[in-house]
């Protein structure tokens, strides 16, 4: 099972988000609030996935994909994102995120976008 | 030949010199370096021999030149040549004789030495041997070379034979049509042997799917010289077919004697298969009712599309037009972002982050007034297919599906409170036509017409009013507004009409008599029994399942007490707190049922709907912030009311973050309504109060609930109308107390 690190601003995100990831079998081994502190626990933990929100206070989830991926090429990142924020997903894919789960988030959304960077963790 | 011309190609020969004798040696070499810049000596002719056959070990060639002595020890020159001869029997040997030895020299020119030279060697006589043997050697390097291109020409021809013959399906006959020859291609597709074929008619592959018609045209034109060219379905020895494109002509012999026929063909079996295949697959695409198109890495759209793409479009051809403008047209915002989508797309070298990018596309456009869904596939060679759906009727049925249940909505919230829906439509008519003296009390009245409205989920009417405030508040923040504007802008709202397309609802849904039943305070029993046959046999039409809550209600309203004039707030509460994504335990009224109080409460209890709107907007922090201050998540809003010495105490409490005392106070500075002085003479009770003031808010913009700083004022106007009080506790962080003071009279 995956160690996860997870970034979001808000602590009811970070909460459902731990809460659901910890149900399918994984572990979350830390939790950033925003994108600076992301980069710093990534470095401390270096987890085996990170979930992303997009947006956030601070640092946004962009930015602090790109720092992470520049100082850890393997990083392997999720973001989490809302409607209408298609072209910062896509930024942010085209700067090496594995993928993106649209909110609200679901067990299933979870276990989808998980299982295309770990292919091992498919249901099928 | 010059002597020039001649050193320039001698230089290039290989010399291999023999001599036994030293100084004969050294003088003769003298001479041969002038014409040779590769001499090897060899000083016997065991030497010599030796030499000969290592040079061509480690040269793989032979010296171009032999020169040698024949009297020598050892090995003389003529065992020499004999064993050179055995090997190279085409060696040039320049031998250079003594007079006298003549026998042995005839013996050489009879075993192939073509030159001698007679000692002493003169140059004149060398000269012209040279001479001799240069050409003879060029002679047959040229030779040597027509042969190699021969050779060369030959393995070529062979190759095209050998290639005509496996690859070319072809065939020819005598005059009779019987078969003479076939190639290797030919017994190969046609699955029959050489031996099978020869001698037999060319009838043996005709397929009875070919008309005879067709054969008597190809014998017409052969006989006539002339070349027939056409497709032909043949038939295969094991009974399957095939079809090839055949060239057949007459063939003539060496003697121009016209001997038979011949045929070459091509076989386009795949390919007819494939034509076959591409129209089945047009078909069901041009009647699937769907646009199906594809496009490359430019945009342009390519030239296979189904028909349905032209109606969709409303275009005659959409072939190399960009996808983006045909299917996006003037929506940058769409086009930007279905650009940049494919772009990446194609940018990116990993097909699952392909597919991805797909996802965040567009998937819905409004094209030509029809809704039509977008699906995106990734095809090979950085092309892209795009579905196109027209969901204009699904959509219809969801919007329609969407308003009935909210009418439902409305239906039922007015059913269930009739009294109170016939009082406040009395007022509104009122208020429609009333003349607008004070502006203050006529943008209260309005937002309160607004709250009242939105409890009884008519959105029509709340829609308008919302839109009509908004745009009031405009007018009135600009210079020079005076009260006829506002009063244009009221004007050009036809409200009456907006509720009356309501009223026409309610009336067509409940029976005209619903809303004309006389509305005193004591309901007529015999009427309300009427009512409630009525709704009962619309519930038999199974109009509504919520006509079930409505009988309840209606039970309920025999009843006039304080509490049952509070009872539609829970609903109110939950139905507030989830527009705004807050959580909120169910709202608890507690009080005696029993307690009646007069009807002039009714505008009083009705403008508590701006309390509870704050409560819930202002008051109670969303879930996240209050589980990080380490409340729970959960808020809670108490209504409790009692008699205490002739008055009812009304309470009203919620745990939320209490008022903002601070930022209440600088927004009364900023708007005049308190001087900076004034402020320094009160109390934190007279300050709370300032909520109560008309215009003043905490938030700094309304949204659709409160904000406007309108219904704390509306709801002050209404209890000092009852003569009644309020008092106000408000602790920072854990919540807010209302308590008001009425005389029961």
């Amino acid at each position: 099972m995956l160690n996860i690190l997870v970034v979001d601003d808000s602590l009811i995100i970070r909460k459902t988000l731990t809460a659901q990831l910890e149900k399918i079998g994984h572990t979350v081994v830390a939790q950033a609030k925003c994108g600076q502190e992301a980069i710093e626990l990534y470095g401390e933990y270096l987890p085996d996935l990170v979930t992303m929100d997009i947006s956030m206070p601070i640092m946004d989830g962009i930015e602090s994909l790109k720092e992470i991926k520049e100082n850890y090429e393997s990083a392997k990142i999720i973001m989490i994102t809302s409607r209408g924020e298609e072209k910062l997903v896509m930024e942010s894919l085209t700067s090496g995120a594995r993928g993106y789960i649209l909110k609200p988030i679901t067990r299933d959304k979870l276990e989808t976008a998980i299982s295309k960077v770990y292919p091992e963790f498919s249901n099928d | 030949m010059n002597i020039k011309d001649l050193t320039q190609y001698s230089k290039s020969l290989k010399i291999l010199y023999v001599e036994d004798n030293d100084e004969a040696r050294e003088s003769t070499l003298l001479m041969l370096e002038n014409f040779f810049d590769d001499i090897t000596i060899a000083v016997d002719g065991d030497d010599g021999y030796e030499k000969y056959i290592n040079y061509y070990k480690s040269q793989n060639r032979y010296f171009d030149i032999v020169i040698s002595d024949i009297n020598m020890p050892k090995m003389d020159g003529t065992e020499m040549c004999k064993l050179i001869f055995v090997h190279n029997k085409n060696q040039h040997i320049l031998m250079i004789s003594a007079y006298n030895d003549s026998e042995r020299l005839q013996e050489l020119l009879n075993m192939g030495v073509s030159n001698y030279i007679h000692k002493p060697l003169r140059l004149d006589k060398f000269i012209s041997v040279l001479e001799d043997i240069t050409i003879n050697i060029r002679t047959i390097k040229i030779k040597e070379n027509e042969l190699k291109e021969i050779e060369q020409l030959n393995n070529g021809l062979d190759a095209l034979v050998d290639s005509f013959d496996s690859y070319v399906i072809a065939s020819r006959t005598d005059l009779k049509g019987t078969i003479t020859y076939v190639s290797k291609a030919y017994e190969i597709i046609s699955g029959y042997t050489k031996s099978e074929l020869i001698g037999q008619s060319h009838n043996i592959v005709r397929h009875p799917d070919m008309l005879s018609s067709t054969f008597k045209n190809i014998w017409e034109t052969i006989k006539d010289g002339k070349l027939w060219v056409g497709e032909i379905k043949n038939l295969n020895k094991d009974g399957s077919s095939y079809w090839v494109d055949a060239n057949i002509a007459p063939y003539y012999d060496k003697n121009n004697k016209h001997v038979g026929y011949s045929a070459i063909r091509v076989d386009i079996t795949s390919q007819k298969a494939l034509k076959s295949l591409n129209l089945e697959v047009n078909n069901l695409l041009n009647n699937a009712g769907q646009g199906f198109l594809s496009f490359n890495k430019n945009m342009q759209i390519s030239k296979s599309f189904s028909k349905e793409c032209l109606n969709i479009f409303k275009l005659k051809d959409i072939y190399n037009c960009n996808i983006s403008d045909v299917l996006f047209g003037d929506d940058l915002i769409k086009k930007d972002l279905f650009e940049d989508g494919i772009s990446r797309t194609l940018l990116s070298d990993e097909d699952v982050i392909k597919e991805m990018f797909l996802t965040l596309l567009p998937i819905e456009h409004i094209v030509n007034g029809k809704d039509i869904s977008i699906e995106y596939k990734l095809l090979d060679d950085d092309k892209f297919m795009i579905i196109l759906t027209d969901i204009t009727n699904t959509k219809k049925l969801e919007s329609k599906l969407k308003k009935q249940n909210q009418l439902q909505k409305m239906i039922v919230a007015v059913a269930s409170n009739k009294n109170d829906f016939i009082e406040l439509k009395e007022e509104f008519e009122h208020f429609l036509i009333a003349p607008i003296d004070d502006l203050r009390d006529f943008l209260r009245q309005l937002h309160t017409f607004k709250g009242v409205f939105a409890q009884k989920e008519m959105v029509n009417i709340v829609d308008t009013l919302h839109s009509l405030e908004t745009n009031i508040n405009k007018k009135v923040q600009e210079d020079n507004t005076t009260i006829e504007n506002i009063i244009d802008v009221f004007k050009d709202y036809d409200l009456e009409k907006t509720f009356n397309i309501d009223l026409e609802i309610i009336n067509s849904t409940l029976g005209d008599c619903f809303l004309t039943v006389n509305s005193s305070s004591s309901i007529d029993i015999s009427k309300f029994d009427n009512l409630k046959l009525k709704i009962e046999r619309l519930e038999s039409t199974d109009m509504s399942n919520s006509l079930q809550d409505i009988l309840y209600d209606f039970e309920r309203m025999r009843y006039e007490s304080l509490y049952l004039m509070l009872n539609s707030y829970p609903s109110v509460v939950k139905q507030v707190s989830s527009k705004l994504g807050k959580k909120i335990y169910p709202l608890i009224i507690e009080g005696d049922k029993k307690l009646n109080v007069s009807s002039e409460f009714k505008p009083f209890i009705k403008s508590l709907i701006h309390l509870f709107n704050n409560c819930i907007d202002h008051g109670i922090e969303d879930i996240e912030t209050r589980v990080e201050i380490g409340k729970d998540e959960t808020g809670t809003i108490v209504c409790k009311f009692n008699e205490i010495d002739g008055n009812i105490q009304l309470i009203i409490t919620d745990d939320g973050s209490g008022i903002d005392i601070e930022k209440l106070v600088q927004n009364a500075i900023k708007k005049n309504i308190i001087t900076q002085k004034e402020l320094e003479s009160i109390n934190i009770n007279e300050k709370l109060m300032l909520i109560f003031t008309d215009r003043l808010t905490t938030k700094d913009k309304a949204s659709y609930t409160s904000g406007r700083g309108i219904g704390m004022s509306a709801l002050k106007n209404e209890t000092e109308k009852l003569d009644g009080v309020i008092d106000i506790n408000s602790k920072e962080g854990s919540g807010v107390e209302f308590i008001f003071t009425l005389p029961i009279k």
